[in-house]
């Protein structure tokens, strides 16, 4: 035993390496018999091969000092330190590190990190027919290798920032300089680097805790899990935020409309693009207000029922012993169910259950007189618009704004839904998104925004980025007078 | 946080406490045809057709009517409802029927009920019934499940392009318009059919006379753009021509002074030739049709102007066309006036289409 092993004992680096010692994956050994040198590391955080391949073999000779293992080992980014700090922090990240128990307490840090990751699989939940089939995965460096691949500038620029007490999450602020507004990008770091919290599992956990209005339920930072859709957010001016570990970025600022928005639609011709857009804005439209607009008209307004509908109307209710109301919250609700269920089983077992609820509990509810076939058409449709939504994220909401608007329509008739829709438009006008209109390019108007909200006009026409980001450099691209053609004989 | 808890206890106190009646569809029974007949001086009897819906998948609905005499609409109505087996309801109103005895006694004190209603629609229907009201209302058609489906019908896909519009709120505005007198289809019972049977001429509100059913169509030419109508041409050798009115434009001109004014009613009319058997068409024969059917048109149509001047009464609204003309337009003398107003028809007429054979 060396004689200053005692003062060893009493070092800051033995009482770490005590408490590191406590849990079963950590290793502490010596080279060899009455080496000087240690070496410990968790087994569960290194690569094997790299230890035995490119670490043990050259060890084995004899070394007096840290240096001279320091030059001998042909790894990159080998450091010598004494802070403890330091130190844990190369431990808990998959170094090897090497330490002596005389002398000075520096230890060698030799990085032989084992990294478990998926592979880049196709998206799951943005998924498109045509276009790129990339998204995502939990690594933080694999994702932004996808995004640079696709902006392989120097402006693209990653500011990393580390949250969490407990789980360090490594999050990474990403945009174009020179396009993307300082202001955007300040408050972005700002809001992450005030975040309090132990444990950041993934980037949703960010989205909530940095946007503007925590209590309302519409998300204000478009998630996505496509690196082509990041990308050109970015290219846009938008700032980007990635999490270690989630397979979703956020971005912002955006629009309403944005949620509406595929990247489909920049895949298809532009008219195309605006017809399936739009449809979309009327499916949500027609989600949100179908079921309550029939409670309202059956409890309030039968003028409104045309002459051969009614006769239609009077008699799938006549047999139903709830009014509207009910009957439509039962229905609703059991879609909910269904829903629930659905998205908490595994993919074979949610098919399962598609068919019990829909086909079978369906017929059932309809031929035991619970239910009306047309409420049940109008549920069913009203479901299946609010999928049409590209963001799952706001497909949520519309599920749960339909309730509010249901009763009013059972207090107060027509009346009532257009009282909930005003205060849906007024939370909506009051809402941003890192600082910027969320209704934009509505409210506040900006014609020339349009171009790509509602409608996507061709590419030719989106010379300008739109004035919601405030991006600093506001042309996309020069463009180019058209030519004047002549006029020719043959053509 | 107590400010807010008493916002929202306040909301919910308003929102909850405010409960207006609720009038579930299918628990009401609603009155799809009303009609009235003449009983004396001051009682009316009314027919309300309310069909009886069963529940049920493809069941059709069963004929129910109720009837009361009493001195106006809505205490016939309450004493209808003393009947009927759910509450009634008028806002499905379709069509608002009146005995032709009636009409000649005022019509005035049955629509004022009408006009004030906030629950009845603009599609309600109106029309003069010759005969009996309860009758017509009452019988089972062998061709529609319930008479008021019938009926519904009838005045909706098919009358409507024979009239120029015969509802409730059409009448009422000319009844309350100043220079134009309304009119009504006369509809009525034939064996088990009901059968459309000319246009009733109102002066105010009291029935005067009325068109045949031939005469209605030029009626409609001259009163409005119309895309319908089937014209019957003698031609020479007493050979007779149907042709098809595609569409017609009419254009009413007035000239001179407001002493002596002149109107000029110009129509215009895209036909074709439907059924021409016995007339070979070529060279100038179609020039001559289209003389002939613009010289009968006319003809018929200053007949029917001497018709309406002679009783006094101005069904076209040339009035309201004069009034717009003149400035300071004087109502009294045009009232005196109205009679001796030279109106002259011109008609323009253009073949397109004889068919596909020629």
């Amino acid at each position: 035993m060396p004689k200053n092993d005692s003062a060893f004992q009493r070092s800051e680096l033995a009482k770490l390496l005590t408490a590191c010692g406590e849990s079963a994956d950590f290793l502490t050994f010596s080279l060899y018999e009455n080496s000087p040198f240690f070496i410990a590391y968790f087994k569960t955080l290194v690569k094997p091969e790299i230890i035995h391949h490119d670490i043990l073999p050259i060890v084995k000779e004899e070394f007096s000092t840290l240096e001279e293992i320091k030059e001998k080992l042909l790894i990159e980014d080998l450091s010598i330190t004494d802070n403890i700090p330091d130190i844990q922090d190369k431990l808990m990240t998959g170094n090897l590190i090497f330490y002596t128990k005389e002398g000075q307490p520096a230890c060698l840090a030799v990085p032989a990190p084992a990294v478990e990751k998926r592979q880049v699989a196709t998206p799951e939940t943005e998924y498109s027919v045509v276009g790129p089939k990339e998204a995502f995965v939990e690594s933080l460096d694999t994702n932004l290798n996808l995004v640079r691949k696709r902006l392989p500038i120097p402006e693209l620029q990653v500011k990393e920032l580390m949250v969490g007490k407990l789980s360090k999450t490594r999050i990474a602020v990403v945009y174009v300089k020179g396009i993307a507004d300082s202001d955007n990008v300040n408050t972005v770091i700002q809001r992450i680097q005030g975040i309090e919290y132990d444990e950041i599992a993934d980037s949703s956990f960010l989205s909530q805790m940095i946007t503007d209005n925590k209590n309302s339920p519409f998300p204000q930072l478009v998630d996505t899990e496509r690196p082509d859709r990041l990308a050109a957010l970015l290219a846009e001016g938008k700032v980007a935020i990635f999490s270690d570990g989630s397979p979703t970025a956020i971005s912002g600022p955006v629009s309403l409309i944005t949620f509406f928005t595929a990247f489909e639609d920049y895949l298809s011709i532009w008219n195309v693009a605006s017809a399936f857009r739009l449809l979309r804005l009327i499916a949500v439209l027609f989600s949100v207000l179908a079921t309550s607009t029939y409670v309202a008209i059956l409890t309030y307004h039968y003028e409104m029922i045309p002459r051969d509908v009614l006769s239609l109307l009077i008699t799938s209710r006549g047999s139903i012993p709830f009014p509207p109301f009910l009957e439509a919250v039962l229905l609703e609700l059991a879609i909910e169910l269904l829903w629930e269920a659905g998205a908490r089983l595994p993919t074979k077992i949610g098919q399962t259950i598609g068919i019990v609820g829909g086909i079978v509990l369906g017929t059932a509810a309809v031929q035991a007189g619970l239910t009306s076939n047309v409420l049940l058409i109008v549920v069913a449709t009203g479901a299946l618009a609010s999928f049409t939504t590209p963001i799952y994220q706001l497909s949520n909401v519309i599920r749960l704004i339909r309730f509010p608007f249901i009763l009013l329509a059972q207090l107060l008739g027509l009346v009532g839904v257009a009282v909930c829709f005003a205060f849906l438009m007024s939370h909506l006008l009051k809402l941003t998104s890192l600082g910027r209109p969320f209704l934009e390019p509505i409210y506040p108007l900006r014609v020339k925004d349009f171009k790509d909200s509602i409608i996507r006009l061709p590419f030719s026409k989106q010379a300008l980025r739109p004035l919601q980001i405030r991006a600093k450099d506001r042309v996309r691209f020069q463009q180019e007078a058209p030519q004047k053609k002549e006029w020719d004989i043959d053509d | 946080m107590i400010r807010y808890l008493f916002w929202s206890i306040f909301t919910l106190i308003l929102l909850f406490n405010y409960s207006i009646e609720t009038k579930i569809l299918e628990d009401i029974q609603h009155v799809s045809a009303i009609g009235y007949d003449y009983v004396d001086e001051d009682r009316i009897k009314g027919t309300a057709a309310a069909p009886f819906y069963p529940a049920g998948i493809d069941v059709q609905p069963l004929n129910a009517f109720f009837t009361a005499v009493g001195h106006t609409v809505l205490d016939i109505l309450q004493k209808q409802q003393m009947e009927s087996q759910r509450r009634l309801a008028t806002g499905r109103l379709q069509n608002f029927l009146i005995s032709k005895d009636l009409a000649k006694h005022g019509v005035a004190e049955l629509t004022d009920p009408l006009a004030r209603s906030t629950d009845i629609g603009r599609d309600v229907y109106m029309a003069v019934v010759d005969g009996s009201v309860e009758e017509l209302l009452t019988f089972k058609y062998p061709n529609a499940p319930t008479s008021a489906q019938y009926l519904s019908d009838f005045m909706e896909r098919n009358l409507k392009d024979i009239v120029p519009q015969p509802t409730v709120h059409a009448f009422l505005d000319q009844y309350g318009g100043f220079a134009q007198d309304p009119f009504l289809p006369i509809i009525g019972k034939k064996d088990d059919h009901i059968q459309y049977k000319g246009l009733a001429l109102f002066k105010d509100d009291l029935y005067v006379g009325e068109l045949s059913n031939k005469e209605s169509y030029v009626f409609k030419l001259f009163y409005e753009k119309t895309k319908t109508g089937t014209y019957e041409i003698r031609f020479k050798n007493k050979k007779y021509i149907a042709t098809e009115n595609i569409r017609s434009k009419v254009k009413y001109k007035v000239s001179g002074s407001q002493d002596n004014p002149r109107v000029s009613v110009h129509v215009s009319v895209i036909g074709e030739v439907k059924d021409a058997s016995s007339v070979l068409m070529k060279g100038n024969t179609m020039k001559e049709v289209e003389q002939e059917w613009s010289k009968e048109t006319t003809k018929r149509a200053e007949k029917m102007m001497r018709k309406f001047q002679e009783l006094k009464i101005d069904p076209l609204g040339i009035g309201e066309k004069v009034r717009s003309h003149f400035r300071n337009f004087d109502k009294e003398a045009w009232k005196d006036r109205y009679p001796t107003v030279p109106v002259e028809f011109y008609m323009k007429v253009r073949i397109v289409n004889t068919g596909i054979t020629e």
